[in-house]
């Protein structure tokens, strides 16, 4: 079903970019294609529009066909971690452990006052004595969340290759306490990490974990980030993960995006760039297989006349491809149109495009008013969160987006919770969740 | 006697053996702090042993940014596309050989990232004199390089600069969070290896103190000191290492010499206790053996007490049936009797003593009237007293009927006149006064003999002394006499004692007689 409805996806998508003269590539590449959000601009107006670079990974022919993988698991073991979370965090990890096979390497490092790597680096041979390792874990003492991840980092360097997979995996239920414990700090080891080739993906469990510094580690590094409130769903989400994992087909994929003449790059929307002189860089650390990721990058479009096409942009990526081994690079562009007419504006909105877009200045809202509840402001962040809201819906209907819709009533709900302090606790949790999963495209 | 001699063997073991046990517990002390400087070399050893590799993580950075080309660092762009890729270097700054910084580019055109730096850099000014001036003389060899830290943000920052053959100035400002991450990947696990094994806890604390990694099962309480402290090597000085140990079982690390010394001390000890005991034993013995001798003296005055008895009897048996002249026979026959009953006085008065000695005497009362007592006593010495040429002078006072042991005074009496006989007959004289008041009867005896030195007052009534040689030559006695007189009487709820006099001596002896029939304020006169 989810294929089905991928290829159809793919298909309305290869139409567009025809339809756009969007230069595609064979079915073994990644998918790149260059929109802009109002291909038609109005004449003799400075504006700004939204240039999305979409990246579509191709589709694995099976599991040979997958990359081989370089996990760290890296657990949380510290006291409050105790009963039945540490327990479920075993079958986790053990449930993990078996959906890899000899081709992968993988180890398992725990942490609490200080860390342990349970399991060093090893090719996944005797999965037996690395489940025997993972039932022997106990709960007790603080959390040296920064060790940890530092441990499990050290880990995936010994096996270190361009051709796998690098990635380490994160559970803590608890509050940093031991070592660096901002997230800043976190989110520089994130984004370290990424430069080396290395993604964390973070889970959080329960309501007491710090979700801003696991977002900003999973967020700069490039990872995965989830938020598990109940226990149970624990497997389930290792299970996502390891999907996830084991669906790569591209990594270190490098973007540059070269402004035309007169076109200045204002931002690039929830993801990390370096903008200097007209051109702006970014990467993104891997794509899975069927799956669609963007950069959205706004832009300023200086005024012109009637009738004038306008380069806006030429693209250029390069990524590993995990299947055939080999740097690929492609290139694309995206020019826009001028007329005088609002309606030819209008009518040829890009609505997939333009939907994105919303959805990017949304999750920009919705970051603002949890900074605002943060600041004790609550009845403007409720305020923030309804109007928020209410942009979504009318924009849900216009760009007929039911995603929009969706995110529009979930802004609704988060907006319910802001009075109550119970609540919010989750709510804050679950934006913060929702926050990453738009900004990076998550897959769950 | 038995209470004196174990206290002074308690003394005799006891002040040794606090000698030697505070001894001990200083040498002990002593070696304790020996101990723990040792144990204090060997921590901070360990703690230098980390240090070194922490230094070695700054080493293999120098080693690799000194062999960066900057051949390729010289271009913009060739700077940002390498810290794009860079996991380590968070920005590059290059500055001209005539001190102008020719990256990042100035604040209009640079990237955010560059911004950043500014702002970051801002307090410490990058300028080629910050880094040069510290090592003017590294300057003069055209190439130098070194650290440099300052305070930023959320803790310590690190820029590692090279002064290159041109001139330049090329500086690299690592990612803080990568470094840390670094430094604590290169040290160890949880488990702790080595001699202190399990029991210690080494941390790795940063400027403000706050905990970046550490190590070891040993959780230190809250507020606990570190048992050693080191700082960081350069560039990280500002941070610190600790070692925690946990002092309850530390013990296992003491060397030998402190268990010898410990077996020395519990020997010396035992070697003291061994000694009391020896000589406690031997002198009990001892004791043991007198008591023997004492029981053996007993049993032979017990075994001549009943033939005495009946020689006495037949004696005057055979005294009554003679005419009371003076014929040889009824002569020999007085000596006889005199004799025996100067015998059964003697054994009379050992067997007391032993009596006394071993058991204690019980004071047997019965009615009886203390003159007629005096009476009987001075008619069984009238024949010695005779022969020694010493008048008796009675003067009875206590006629009252009272509850007496009439054994005991008989004995007392016995005692003093047989000492005045014996030691003052030169005198001639003897006066025995009794008196009653209320239920206390005194008899004093009086003699016209030497008398008695002050000097010797009181020891006369110690068993076995006898006054000088002058006094007691030639004369036959044990000098248990005057003790068992004394004993008897404060049994008898009395006392016996010396009257202070210039002329002879005057013994005085009170004894407590409840009244038994009449005359209870009959009053001696």
């Amino acid at each position: 079903m989810k294929t089905f409805n991928m290829r159809l996806f793919r298909l309305s998508f290869v139409a567009i970019s025809l339809s756009l003269g969007i230069f595609t590539v064979n079915a073994q590449r990644v998918t790149l294609d260059v929109t802009v959000s109002n291909p038609y601009l109005l004449a003799d107006s400075r504006q700004t529009t939204f240039l999305k670079v979409g990246l579509t990974g191709f589709a694995l022919s099976g599991q040979t066909d997958r990359a081989p993988v370089n996990v760290a698991i890296v657990l949380d073991r510290s006291g409050s971690m105790e009963g039945e979370k540490i327990a479920r965090a075993k079958d986790a990890a053990i449930l993990a452990v078996d959906m890899l096979d000899s081709r992968d390497i993988a180890s398992i490092v725990t942490y609490s006052d200080s860390v342990s790597v349970l399991v060093p680096s090893t090719r996944i041979v005797d999965k037996e004595d690395v489940r025997a390792k993972v039932r022997s874990i106990y709960a007790d003492g603080s959390t040296a969340l920064f060790a940890g991840v530092s441990k499990g980092a050290h880990e995936l360097r010994k096996f270190f290759e361009r051709q796998r997979v690098n990635r380490v995996i994160l559970l803590s239920d608890g509050l940093a306490n031991v070592g660096p414990d901002s997230p800043g700090a976190l989110g520089d080891l994130g984004s370290s990490l990424r430069r080396e080739g290395i993604s964390v993906s973070t889970i959080g469990l329960g309501l007491g974990y710090n979700e801003d510094l696991m977002v900003q580690l999973a967020q700069k590094s490039d990872g995965n980030h989830a938020f598990v409130e109940n226990t149970r769903d624990l497997s389930r989400i290792f299970r996502y993960e390891f999907d996830d994992v084991l669906s790569v087909v591209a990594q270190e994929i490098e973007i540059s995006i070269h402004c035309a003449p007169g076109i200045v790059p204002v931002r690039v929307m929830g993801r990390d760039a370096d903008i200097a002189d007209g051109v702006v860089y970014t990467t993104i650390n891997q794509l899975y297989s069927n799956q669609q990721k963007y950069i959205m990058l706004e832009v300023e479009i200086p005024p012109q006349p009637e009738g004038k096409q306008l380069p806006v942009a030429t693209v250029d990526i390069s990524y590993g491809n995990m299947v055939s081994g080999l740097t690929d690079s492609l290139s694309s562009f995206a020019d826009v149109q001028f007329t005088a007419s609002q309606v030819t504006a209008e009518e040829n909105v890009n609505r997939e495009t333009m939907a994105e877009a919303v959805l990017q200045l949304a999750t920009e809202e919705s970051k603002r008013a949890v900074q605002l509840r943060d600041e004790g402001k609550l009845e403007e962040a409720e305020e923030v969160l309804l109007e928020n809201a209410e942009y979504l819906m009318e924009q849900a209907e216009a760009l007929q987006a039911p995603m929009l819709q969706g995110y529009g009533e979930q802004n609704i709900m988060d907006a319910d919770a802001v009075d109550d302090e119970d609540e919010w606790q989750s709510t804050r949790k679950e934006m913060r969740d929702k926050q990453h999963e738009n900004e990076s495209q998550q897959n769950y | 006697m038995r209470r004196r001699l174990i206290t002074v063997f308690l003394f005799i073991v006891a002040a040794p053996l606090g000698l030697v046990t505070w001894l001990g517990l200083r040498s002990l002390g002593d070696e304790k702090t020996r101990e723990n400087q040792q144990y204090r070399t060997v921590i901070e050893g360990r703690l230098y042993d980390v240090n070194e590799r922490i230094g070695e993580v700054f080493q293999s950075k120098k080693v690799e940014l000194l062999q960066l080309d900057n051949a390729g660092l010289m271009a913009k762009d060739e700077i940002r596309g390498f810290l794009r890729k860079s996991r380590l270097i968070k920005q590059i700054f290059v500055l001209s050989a005539d001190g102008t910084l020719s990256h990042p580019p100035p604040l209009e055109s640079a990237s955010l990232k560059e911004a950043a730096f500014f702002i970051r850099t801002n307090s410490i000014g990058i300028t080629k004199e910050l880094f040069l001036r510290s090592s003017e003389a590294a300057a003069q060899t055209r190439r130098s390089a070194g650290w440099h830290t300052w305070f930023w943000g959320e803790g310590i920052n690190f820029i590692f600069w090279r002064h290159d053959s041109d001139g330049t100035i090329v500086g690299f400002e690592l990612e803080r969070s990568a470094m840390i991450s670094d430094i604590v990947a290169a040290m160890p696990d949880t488990e702790m290896d080595g001699p202190i094994g399990p029991t210690g806890r080494i941390a790795l604390s940063d400027a403000s103190g706050n905990t970046i990694y550490q190590w070891g099962d040993y959780r230190p309480k809250d507020g606990e000191s570190p048992a050693a402290t080191i700082l960081v090597a350069p560039p990280l000085s500002s941070w610190r290492l600790h070692y925690y140990i946990d002092m309850d079982h530390a013990a296992s690390f003491v060397s030998e010499g402190y268990f010898a010394l410990i077996g020395a001390i519990i020997a010396i000890i035992l070697a003291i206790i061994g000694l009391a005991i020896y000589f406690y034993r031997e002198s009990s013995r001892e004791m043991r053996e007198a008591l023997k001798r004492m029981s053996f003296v007993n049993q032979v005055s017990h075994e001549l007490k009943t033939p005495l008895t009946n020689i006495r009897m037949y004696a005057e048996l055979l005294q009554k049936d003679f005419e009371p002249d003076s014929t040889k026979a009824n002569r020999y026959l007085n000596i006889l009797v005199t004799e025996s009953n100067r015998l059964s006085r003697l054994i009379g008065n050992v067997l007391t003593f032993a009596k006394h000695q071993k058991s204690g005497i019980q004071i047997n009362a019965r009615p009886g009237v203390v003159d007629d007592i005096i009476a009987d006593t001075i008619e069984n010495f009238r024949p010695v007293l005779k022969t020694a040429g010493v008048t008796v002078e009675f003067t009875p006072g206590a006629q009252g009927r009272v509850s007496l042991d009439p054994d005991a005074l008989d004995q007392i009496l016995n005692n003093l006149i047989s000492n005045v006989e014996k030691y003052a007959s030169k005198g001639g004289w003897l006066g025995i006064t009794s008196s009653q008041r209320g239920d206390c009867t005194t008899i004093s005896i009086s003699d016209r003999g030497p008398g008695i030195p002050p000097t010797q007052r009181q020891s006369i009534f110690r068993p076995f002394v006898r006054l000088s040689n002058k006094l007691t030559d030639g004369v036959a006695g044990t000098g248990i006499g005057l003790t068992i007189a004394k004993n008897l009487a404060l049994l008898h709820g009395g006392t016996l004692g010396l009257m202070p006099g210039d002329d002879g001596a005057t013994f005085v002896v009170e004894i407590y007689t409840p009244g038994e029939m009449k005359d209870d304020e009959n009053s001696g006169s």
